[in-house]
């Protein structure tokens, strides 16, 4: 697996270029070190072989100086004055027998090698160089150990390394701050792109994006508009549908009401009566399922924050005209209630409208119907009546599921009220008995006052 | 009362207008924009039940001219959208109200008749003159504590005569309030009317201004 491959297990595109510079900068400092290294060594090892033949040719005119005249005494050592340094060097003087006449204080007393060999040579832990003078025949040999060598060595790679040591941090952290910075465009494309989706259609700002992203930018703008435009076509259709569908239910229903009040006849009256009564069943029904197709269409998110206290006000309103006692209904909000949310005021218009009549026909005959606004972005809708069994509150956000009642709904309302409210990231929470009271059923929506959906679809 | 009724959907339009009809008050019934513009133009309405969506145009044009013109006949939007924002749309343009298909003919009733108060600048359902107890809303009339049976026509004269308690009411204006446009107008019609209401509610209860027309209240 190659280096590319084997960032692949990271799955961040971020990780995988801190990974990646990182160790390609360290791999080619490293190489660069290595490569100096030996040049270092290359050249450090001629400058010591300089040396060491430099002292040979000073020092074979001295010390054969010094010897001639005493060629018949015994070998001797040459005191150091200062032992307290470390040394490196040494020689050896010997006479053309091949007999040490002459050694330094801490040279070994045989010879470094049997024979010595002119010029450059490396025994043991010596690197020699030996040179003969022609007229005495004496030849000298000066040996440096090599250990001295490696220490020189070592520490201009020690010199080296340290200081690149310390930058590999550095290093590190220069290309953390560069990656970041290059890929906050990026990082902001996607955010921006995971807010979208079926709920959250708001236009993508490209501008300022660098010119790389830009196309990218452009082309999911496009997209996102394409799919806008889609779900407004299929709103407006459910719309649209709602509207053709009302007009020849209302005709029916208006001709039998009209025939009701002119048939003399109570037996025709009465059948008459049931075709109303059937006719309106029907209307209800109607309604629910369009309101159904509505948020199934994903009708709950607007595309910008929307005031949603006067639309309570007209829901409110006009559901209190709809009742035989308009008193019925008591609206109270907190002063400082908001209902501030990005959310379509129809979905809202439609998801209270349910509440209030699922209040007003569930609960007690003329009984109150409370709608209270609070703080928190909170509707609560509250009516008397038994408390109803945990279990069946639970069922009750079920399609087609109804309670025990004596009203004869489709048992859609609360599952389209609940389908909105999920779009928006609102919620939709029933309590019974109502919160502070020990009989009755609240239900209470909360908004999303954030102004922000996840990426949902 | 003269209402104009613009829908352009025959079955609902025709029960619509027998019922407006059956309630006592004149209805015109027109089923485009431009034969509805003709009508106002000739007719003093006093109430304007409008559709919006009409096979020339849009009904919320018609009302918007309307409001330029300075008139302020009240008008009640009829439709089959019930968006938020075609409502606020409506009411922002100056209809009254706002009823939204199907509705029940008693509402439609009940809201014209709320209308229709409050342009006559009493919108208190509940009248009392003399031993005279009248509940506009709901249609009902005790005469010193019993209960009496009005028909349609006298109910549309008491309304018109209630619009303005004291004041005087021409007899013409009576008489626009109680044919649909075009019908025969019998030259005694309104003294026919006016005679049996005396009948129900007392000998006192209507006055006759002579020459001028006729006064309702203490």
């Amino acid at each position: 697996m190659n280096m590319f491959g084997g960032l692949r297990m990271f799955p961040s595109i971020f990780a995988r270029l801190i990974l990646g510079l990182t160790l390609g900068t360290t791999v080619l400092w490293g190489g660069a070190a290595l490569y100096s290294t030996y040049t270092s060594y290359h050249e450090l090892n001629e400058a010591f072989d300089l040396a060491l033949q430099e002292v040979a040719t000073r020092l074979l005119p001295l010390v054969a100086d010094d010897v001639i005249g005493h060629e018949d005494d015994d070998a001797r050592a040459i005191t150091h004055f200062d032992e307290s340094r470390k040394q490196y060097l040494s020689y050896q003087l010997r006479d053309p027998s091949g007999r040490i006449v002459l050694r330094a204080h801490d040279a070994p007393q045989l010879p470094y090698e049997k024979t010595a060999t002119p010029g450059f040579s490396s025994v043991g832990d010596y690197r020699l160089f030996s040179l003969t003078d022609k007229a005495t025949g004496l030849t000298i040999t000066v040996a440096e150990t090599t250990k001295g060598r490696w220490e020189a060595v070592s520490g201009a790679v020690r010199a080296l390394l340290w200081p690149l040591a310390c930058l590999i941090p550095l290093n590190i952290l220069a290309i953390w701050l560069a990656v970041r910075g290059a890929m906050k465009p990026v990082l902001g494309l996607s955010d921006a792109i995971a807010m979208r989706g079926s709920h959250n259609l708001a236009p993508l700002d490209i501008s300022g994006q660098p010119r790389e992203l830009r196309p990218i930018a452009q082309a999911v703008a496009r997209l996102v508009e394409r799919l806008r435009s889609a779900l407004d076509a299929e709103r407006a259709f459910a719309a649209n549908s709602a509207h053709e569908l009302r007009t020849p239910i209302a005709g029916a229903l208006a001709q039998t009401q009209r025939m009701i009040s002119e048939l003399a006849d109570p037996k025709d009256r009465r059948r008459a009566r049931e075709v109303e009564a059937t006719l309106k069943r029907l209307s209800a029904l109607a309604e629910k399922l369009m309101q159904l197709s509505r948020a199934e269409a994903g009708i709950g998110p607007g595309y910008e924050d929307v005031d949603l206290i006067p639309v309570l006000d007209l829901v409110v309103g006009e559901c209190a005209k709809r009742l035989d006692e308009p008193e019925r209904l008591v609206y109270t909000k907190d002063d400082s209630a908001s209902l501030l949310a990005r959310m379509d005021m129809d979905a809202f218009a439609i998801a209270v409208r349910n509440l209030i009549d699922n209040a007003a026909n569930h609960g007690p005959a003329n009984g109150a119907v409370e709608v209270r606004v609070e703080q928190g972005g909170t509707v609560r809708i509250i009516n008397g009546g038994p408390p109803i069994a945990q279990d069946v509150l639970a069922g009750l956000k079920q399609r087609f599921a109804r309670g025990q009642t004596r009203y004869s709904g489709a048992g859609l309302g609360l599952a389209i009220v609940e389908t909105i409210m999920n779009q928006t990231d609102g919620k939709l929470d029933l309590f019974s008995p109502a919160t502070e009271r020990s009989d009755g059923f609240e239900a209470r929506l909360t908004m999303n006052t954030s102004q922000t959906y996840g990426a949902r679809t | 009362m003269r209402v104009l009724l613009i829908e352009d959907d025959r079955v609902l339009g025709d029960a619509v207008r027998d019922h407006v009809a059956s309630l006592g008050y004149g209805v015109d019934w027109m089923k485009t924009l431009d034969a509805a513009r003709q009508a106002i133009a000739t007719v003093a309405y006093e109430l304007v039940l409008l559709d919006l969506h009409l096979p020339d145009g849009r009904g919320l044009d018609l009302l918007r001219e309307l409001r330029r013109q300075g008139s302020v006949v009240p008008i009640i939007i009829l439709t089959a959208q019930d968006q938020i924002a075609s409502r606020i749309e409506g009411l922002n343009s100056g209809a009254d109200d706002y009823l939204v298909k199907p509705f029940d003919l008693t509402e439609l009733s009940a809201r014209v008749a709320a209308v229709a108060r409050r342009y006559g600048g009493n919108p208190n359902p509940l009248l009392q003159l003399g031993d005279v107890d009248i509940d506009l809303a709901r249609r009902f009339i005790l005469v010193g504590g019993k209960p009496v049976d009005l028909t349609a026509r006298e109910w549309a004269v008491l309304e018109r005569l209630l619009r303005h308690p004291n004041a005087m009411v021409a007899k013409s204006a009576i008489e626009d309030s109680l044919y649909e446009f075009g019908a025969e107008i019998e030259s005694n019609a309104v003294e026919v009317y006016v005679s049996r209401l005396r009948k129900k509610l007392g000998r006192d209860a209507i006055r006759t201004v002579r020459g001028a027309g006729y006064r309702i209240g203490a």
